[in-house]
């Protein structure tokens, strides 16, 4: 009897913990919603935007001068309210596509993006031909 | 004694297409080896150059604009005093401003004194100079590596842009004929 009354108290602690635990967790996640909401979305963009100056670093990365003032202008973008598209375009007008690691469709990067399905579509053909045109296995 | 071997013109050829393919793709690549990736083609090729209004690196209580730089064919320089590849390129300027050609000077992200000593130093090839203390004038130009140079037109069109250090090639077959 002793013992199974040892059991559900600790049961019941045991849930009582979890249940403080988890609106702790809700509080936190409510409050980094009101001050980081942004923040998130700013690392998004930084993430999605080359360095000039270390090509193969995004502007998240990238220890770069030049990154440094380009994040502080997406940061100011944001903060005066300007959307990710806005943002995106005051890049590409001064820096080119190249800014971007997700290339635009568009017709002159219809070969970049189309090239890869061409491809597998060839290989689909030639491998189709060459197992229909084996002779059957003489076993 | 081997029979003779009978190749019908049809797969004589069918021999050749992956010796083609090869080809083409090697070609391509060669294409691909020669293209310098750290030069970005800049999207302000003929467009009107970025307007602006910053103090002028001599007399600091003066602005300088981009109307300021409209009116004659002329080239743009962005240096600074820390950047060591534009002592390279300064004496090639230097000649050029004695030759007649007009320049004006971006004075990117610099300390004023500094810039001042340099060109004390090594001459002052700017018919104007403007000083963009913070960088952003150069980032309405897209620049991101010292020194570019742009050529604009009368009307304050740019032409044409060169990243990195100015070779006398350059000035010769790409810069001079734009300026005629």
């Amino acid at each position: 009897m002793k013992t199974r009354f040892a059991f559900f108290a600790v049961l019941l602690l045991l849930f009582a913990a979890l249940q403080a635990n988890e609106m702790a967790d809700g509080l936190a996640n409510e409050m980094a919603d009101e001050t980081a909401w942004d923040e998130r979305r700013y690392m998004n963009l930084l993430s999605e935007l080359r360095c000039l100056v270390c090509q193969n670093q995004s502007l998240a990365d990238s220890h770069a001068g030049l990154a440094g003032d380009l994040r502080d202008h997406v940061r100011r973008m944001i903060l005066g309210g300007a959307d990710d598209d806005e943002i995106k375009r005051f890049m590409t007008e001064r820096y080119g596509d190249f800014v971007l690691y997700d290339p635009p469709v568009a017709p002159r990067t219809y070969m970049l993006w189309g090239a890869p399905f061409i491809l597998l579509a060839m290989v689909v053909f030639f491998v189709f031909r060459y197992v229909l045109r084996r002779p059957p296995s003489q076993a | 004694m081997r029979p003779p071997v009978v190749v019908s013109e049809a797969m004589a050829a069918r021999h050749f297409i992956p010796l083609l393919l090869f080809a083409a793709i090697a070609g391509l690549l060669a294409a691909g080896l020669r293209n310098d990736p750290t030069v970005v083609p800049s999207p302000l090729i003929n467009q009107a150059m970025p307007t602006f209004a910053a103090p002028d690196l001599h007399r600091p209580e003066r602005s300088v604009g981009d109307a300021d730089w409209r009116g004659k064919k002329a080239l743009v320089n962005v240096w600074a005093s820390w950047c060591v590849a534009c002592r390279e390129e300064h004496d090639l300027l230097v000649a050029l401003r004695a030759s007649g050609v007009v320049i004006y000077g971006l004075n990117y992200k610099d300390e004023r004194e500094d810039a001042l000593d340099w060109l004390a130093h090594h001459g002052d090839p700017y018919l104007l100079s403007v000083q963009d203390t913070d960088g952003e004038i150069g980032i309405d130009w897209g620049v991101y590596g010292v020194p570019e140079t742009f050529v604009i037109d009368e009307r304050g069109v740019i032409r044409y842009k060169h990243i990195g250090v100015l070779k006398p090639e350059v000035i010769r077959d790409r810069i001079l004929p734009l300026l005629q």
